[in-house]
């Protein structure tokens, strides 16, 4: 499992380590049942501090995509991956209309509209 | 095992000399995790150090170690805890195994067998004169000794100030691995915070005797923030909203202890994150509130 | 109080005043031989040539003195423990380990009783070997002024523990140090005035009697000898009783001292 953090852009930690777990869950590096490291022992790895990690885990968890047990330790949780797409097809169809909305709001056209989105996407 | 949530607690510590005090300083280390204690030299980092490991009394103020009062459960308490010193405290002449015979029929919990991996792992010889040793080595013999009686609390003085960067890496390590067993805590004094900006979980800032800001590293860095602007501009700011600035020929840098609040509050400004060391020289500085 | 942490305190001690009690004992053994050579030569040698009237009995007489005086010096003098424990940081780090001041007092007291062992040893086979030499019998009351004597020098063992042991840092240990040789010196200086106060006619006496001096007896005013004769003689019964007290008391100083706090 790859785990990378980058101490120089401007997302904290934690939300870094969860957003990775996240995508290695969906796009099935990870699986059903399979066990996550430690807390402690991703914390050591890293070498930053347990709180950092314990807040990651504990998103995930909340999120649905983890579950942790005392003793045992944090476990990949089954993922309805349909009702998971649409929900982010749901936020994305949100931010779109906030997006439409102030493009003519302010005179952009569509197609300039269109433009950015294909340079926004293809900068990922 | 007893049970108890901090590893260490301090309730209105106070110790008054001529010329300096410890004021009314509070703050917790809870357990399984490690605390970085951060001031410069002379803030009474040391003072507040001793004072908990009973070298020197007190003057009010509540201490508890491991749950036990530090005075009526000294014995207990120092059973189970362990100190590193900036200095190595052992005469030049005894060599490590005879520390180590010593130290056996001090702990109940010693164990050569630990103590020997340990000094095989630092590569340190266990028939030469201590007085022979490096710095690094006396400091890597005193971790060997600390970690060789199943302690669970470890207090460090300034432990790493002096060291070069390899070898400081190397027992940041070795006190990560300490952490893994979530029993064991660890405070750590010192004046350098690169070192603990990474791994520490909570820190605790003192200058001249008071406690400046105690909390959770992750929160003090992301709610604390650098706001940059122009002098001008930097005189239309409440001062309410910012701890100190610093006031330099192109401009004005005031750090902020509520980042989200301030961004609101001035849309627009700049504000960058604050590392660790700069926090604390705002921190200090906020007597005076502007400097340069 | 626990045995193994006594027994590790000890072996610091021991191992921290191994040097210099081996010289020292060497140098008491040194001093005891050079007495037996004297000996020799008063009764085989040189000094048996030169015809000096009863010479053996003064050699006798002066090394009978010095020699329980240097052994005592040996056994109670200052080690310097404490002061390598302080220079070294010992003494402050000894505060955050788990062993109590009465261990780390019983280790000193335990090392302090092995010495004066040792130094009453060396004593009584200096006293056997020379009487013999000089067909003098045992001196009946030969312990019991040893350790009279030792009850006088421990004085110094006691206040070096008084003075000294509450000390954790150089600093304060050379403040202490201070006060330590500045009250020896007082006691010191009290005794000897003492001792001149109440001899001065019996020493101005000597000084206005003509006859010569023919031996090492004649130069101090029987007065004085007798004195301290009876003295001994009447303080026989308690020299024990009072070695042991000291002994108490040497361990509760040090116990006190140790367990206070720096300020």
């Amino acid at each position: 499992m790859d785990i990378i953090i980058s101490n120089a852009s401007g997302e904290p930690i934690y939300s870094q380590i969860v957003s990775q777990i996240k995508t290695m869950i969906l796009d099935g590096r990870l699986n059903e049942g399979d066990p996550l490291p430690s807390m402690r022992n991703l914390a050591m790895q890293l070498r930053i501090s347990v709180i950092t990690t314990k807040r990651a885990y504990e998103e995930l968890e909340r999120d649905g995509f983890i579950e942790s047990f005392t003793g045992k330790g944090s476990f990949v949780k089954a993922q309805n991956k349909e009702l998971y797409r649409e929900e982010q097809l749901k936020k994305i169809e949100e931010l779109l209309t906030a997006a439409g909305e102030k493009a003519r709001h302010c005179g952009v056209s569509l197609e300039e509209l269109t433009e950015m989105l294909g340079l926004v996407y293809g900068g990922e | 095992m007893s049970e108890y949530t901090n590893a260490i607690e301090i309730q209105g510590l106070t110790k008054k000399y001529d010329g300096f005090t410890l004021d009314d300083i509070s703050f917790n280390v809870p357990k399984g995790s490690i605390m970085g204690f951060v001031g410069q030299n002379g803030a009474g980092k040391t003072t507040t150090i001793r004072s908990i490991l009973n070298i020197i009394g007190i003057d009010e103020g509540k201490i508890s170690l491991l749950g036990m009062d530090h005075i009526q459960h000294e014995e207990e308490i120092k059973e189970r805890i362990a100190v590193v010193f900036d200095e190595m405290p052992f005469h030049d002449i005894f060599t490590a195994k005879e520390m180590a015979r010593i130290f056996r029929g001090l702990y109940q919990k010693w164990s050569d067998e630990t103590f020997g991996q340990f000094m095989e792992r630092f590569q340190l010889p266990m028939n030469k004169k201590l007085g022979k040793f490096s710095k690094g080595m006396k400091m890597k013999l005193q971790i060997a000794f600390a970690l060789s009686h199943d302690a669970e609390l470890l207090i460090m003085d300034e432990a790493t100030t002096g060291l070069d960067p390899v070898v400081r890496s190397e027992i940041l390590d070795i006190f990560l691995e300490f952490l893994q067993d979530e029993e064991h805590s660890i405070l750590m004094s010192s004046h350098i915070t690169s070192d603990l900006e990474k791994i520490a979980d909570s820190v605790t800032f003192i200058d001249r005797g008071r406690i400046l800001i105690s909390g959770y590293k992750d929160e003090i860095l992301e709610s604390h923030g650098i706001l940059k602007c122009s002098k001008r501009d930097y005189k239309d700011l409440e001062p309410e909203d910012f701890i100190s600035t610093r006031l330099t020929d192109f401009g004005a840098e005031a750090l902020v202890s509520d980042r989200a609040a301030v961004a609101r509050k001035y849309s627009g400004a700049v504000i960058d994150p604050a590392s660790l060391d700069e926090i604390l020289v705002y921190y200090v500085n906020k007597g005076k509130k502007e400097w340069s | 109080m626990r045995l193994s942490r006594i027994h590790a305190l000890f072996l610091k001690e021991l191992r921290l005043s191994k040097k210099y009690m081996i010289i020292s004992y060497l140098a008491l053994w040194g001093a005891i031989l050079i007495g037996w050579l004297f000996m020799l030569s008063c009764l085989y040698g040189n000094l048996h040539r030169a015809g000096l009237q009863d010479v053996k009995t003064d050699v006798y007489n002066i090394f009978r003195l010095t020699i329980p005086y240097a052994g005592c010096s040996v056994a109670l003098g200052g080690l310097g423990v404490h002061s390598a424990d302080v220079n070294a940081g010992w003494a402050r780090y000894s505060v955050c380990l788990p062993s109590r001041p009465s261990e780390a007092a019983a280790a000193k007291v335990i090392l302090t009783v092995i010495r004066i062992v040792m130094c009453i040893i060396a004593c009584t086979v200096d006293q056997l070997v020379l009487g013999a030499m000089c067909g003098k019998s045992f001196p009946s009351g030969f312990f019991t002024s040893l350790i009279s004597l030792t009850d006088v020098v421990m004085i110094i063992a006691l206040a070096e523990a008084f003075f000294c042991l509450r000390a954790r840092t150089a600093p304060e240990l050379k403040k202490a140090t201070a006060q330590n040789a500045a009250f020896g010196f007082i006691l010191g200086l009290m005794i000897l005035l003492a001792i001149m106060k109440r001899y001065t006619s019996a020493f101005r006496e000597m000084a206005g009697d003509e006859t010569e001096i023919q031996s090492m007896s004649d130069m101090i005013p029987a007065q004085l000898t007798g004195d301290l004769s009876a003295l001994l003689n009447k303080t026989a019964p308690f020299a024990l009783p009072v070695l042991i007290l000291e002994l108490v008391l040497l361990f509760f100083i040090s116990e006190k001292q140790l367990k206070a706090r720096e300020k």
